[in-house]
């Protein structure tokens, strides 16, 4: 106990335990949406993007989060925009679009070698350099993406299910798609510092897709998603203090470990749940 | 049982997707309780009317007349549906009453109303059930509880009839005849022409315009499915409906190869 204990001692780590905790849900939430909608890449794609806007506000001058959320919210608005057009289609559309921007980040870092060490951390994930604005930045990220997720619950899920005929219904799937891009861009963006630009997409798909090995309801997936990256989150910042590695790698290694436990019970007791998420067993 | 005003009145439509068109110049109209069946080649444009008179395409030409509060209800194509997704029988059908302004969670009566529709549709039993595991009619069933959650005045299902076996066609269309008698209009697209004679009645044979429309004994005529579908078919009738049957002609020789028995009469005769 007193081990467990022990690194709550230090401030970092009381405001990385909370940082990681709450990345880990809420990209699980949102993310259960990002798999639901066959959109796995966005995540990938999206922070990669968010990274351009990064390095371009600290070349400019601007606040972070000022200057990735607008790019990140433009890159997720444009990606709604192209993939509508049915011969480019979603994946297509993020990869050009993300990766195009992610292209100018890395252009921006070669020419500005200064802060390569600041954009290590980005990339891969890092709690020492967090500050209590972050924590709070974050805090206020989950509770209006929490938030949204439960005032929206019925027009997402409608929306998610099947957008074309939610729209006869009399939805404006227009709007809740581009309040779902806003969502999206700033949970990626809060989430950043800890999980890192490169392991984030991981953190939206692996707890929702393991959810989605144990139950076939949507209601419940998206509870299990949300507290399996928040355990997750949790115990992957043990072993980052203990192990000395990065946090977003750590958190990652945690929900891959839970997906195979989850993926081999499921096949091992014959479920036709693995089939159900439509995870290939054969 | 229809009723003289018209529901909706498309007057003189047409629509193309880019340049290509693909509805032309279209009238018709559709009134409350009536049962329509829209039948044509693929590619003939009937989801796209479906579309049109839903209102989620606009015409490119002519106008669509409809009330401001139409009640729509909308019945998928099953090959369009993610039957891996994770909801249930009870969670589908609540979406019906999902709308702009719906309140963020399901209220009571809400529930309530889910389940007597089920019932009534004689699927009570399969509530929470995963959509994956019904059959094909008690998935029709389902879609067609979430469209009445809507409270529609007019039923629209795209291909309801595909893929489905003949006890399942016939439950379907006896259901529809059924909620088209308590004054929906029900306007449905299908391949099976047979399904349509013999159980709606009226139909009209669409590719990219009205070639016809009306009681089926007057539009499934030889000429009017030759028009629609480019195929040569024959009718017969059966205690007064039409039956369609592929013509027994001689097939054209399209790619140079003659046919079967003039092969076999030749070896026969050597």
């Amino acid at each position: 106990m007193e081990t467990l204990a022990e690194p709550f001692q230090y401030l970092f780590f009381r405001e990385g335990f909370a940082m990681t905790v709450l990345a880990g849900t809420l990209c699980a939430l949102i993310g259960t949406y990002v798999v639901l909608r066959g959109m796995s890449y966005i995540g990938h794609g999206l922070s990669h993007a968010v990274f351009g806007g990064a390095a371009a506000s600290f070349l400019v001058g601007i606040n972070f989060y000022l200057g990735a959320g607008v790019w990140g919210l433009v890159s997720a608005l444009m990606i709604n925009r192209v993939s509508r057009r049915r011969a480019i289609g979603a994946d297509a559309a993020i990869g050009v679009i993300t990766t195009a921007s992610f292209a100018v980040g890395i252009a921006l870092i070669s020419r500005n070698r200064s802060f390569t060490r600041n954009f290590e951390a980005a990339l891969f994930g890092n709690v020492l350099g967090i500050d209590t604005s972050q924590v709070v930045g974050l805090a206020l990220v989950s509770v209006t993406v929490i938030g949204a997720i439960a005032f929206f619950y019925r027009r997402f899920l409608f929306l998610t299910f099947d957008g074309e005929v939610a729209e006869v219904f009399g939805l404006r799937t227009g709007r809740l798609d581009a309040l779902f891009s806003l969502l999206l861009a700033a949970s990626i963006i809060a989430s950043m510092q800890v999980l890192g630009v490169t392991l984030i997409a991981a953190a939206l798909v692996i707890p929702p897709v393991s959810a989605r090995l144990v139950t076939d309801r949507f209601g419940r997936m998206l509870v299990l998603a949300g507290v399996m990256g928040a355990v997750t989150g949790g115990i992957g910042i043990y072993l980052s203090f203990y192990l000395d590695v990065a946090s977003g790698a750590a958190i990652v290694i945690c929900q891959a470990i839970v997906f195979s436990v989850l993926y081999m019970f499921s096949a091992f007791f014959g479920d036709r749940r693995a089939q159900l998420a439509g995870v290939e067993t054969h | 049982m229809p009723t003289s005003d018209p529901l909706i009145r498309l007057d003189r439509v047409s629509f193309a997707y880019g340049s290509d068109p693909v509805i032309s110049d279209v009238s018709m109209t559709i009134s409350p309780g009536e049962l329509i069946g829209v039948v044509g080649p693929s590619g003939a444009g009937k989801t796209t009317l479906l579309k049109l008179i839903a209102g989620t395409e606009q015409p490119v030409l002519g106008t669509i007349q409809r009330p401001k509060d139409l009640g729509i209800g909308w019945v998928p194509q099953v090959e369009t549906v993610n039957w891996y997704f994770p909801v249930t029988v009870d969670e589908v059908v609540l979406m019906g009453s999902t709308a702009a302004g719906s309140r963020p969670w399901y209220t009571r009566a809400e529930r309530g109303r889910v389940h007597r529709l089920l019932h009534d549709l004689g699927i009570g039993h399969l509530e929470g059930r995963h959509i994956r595991r019904l059959s094909g009619g008690q998935q029709q069933r389902v879609f067609v509880a979430r469209a009445l959650m809507a409270d529609p005045d007019i039923l629209i299902l795209d291909e309801p009839l595909s893929g489905v076996d003949v006890k399942t066609r016939q439950d379907v269309l006896d259901l529809l005849a059924s909620l088209a008698a308590t004054g929906i209009a029900v306007i449905l697209t299908t391949h099976d022409l047979n399904g349509v004679a013999a159980h709606l009645p009226r139909v009209a044979c669409i590719n990219a315009r009205v070639v016809a429309d009306g009681h089926p004994a007057a539009v499934l005529r030889p000429d009017n499915l030759l028009e629609t579908f480019g195929a040569r078919m024959e009718i017969i009738e059966h205690e007064g409906h039409p039956i369609v049957i592929d013509s027994h002609d001689q097939p054209t020789n399209v790619i140079g190869m003659e046919p079967t028995s003039e092969r076999n009469r030749r070896g026969n005769a050597g």
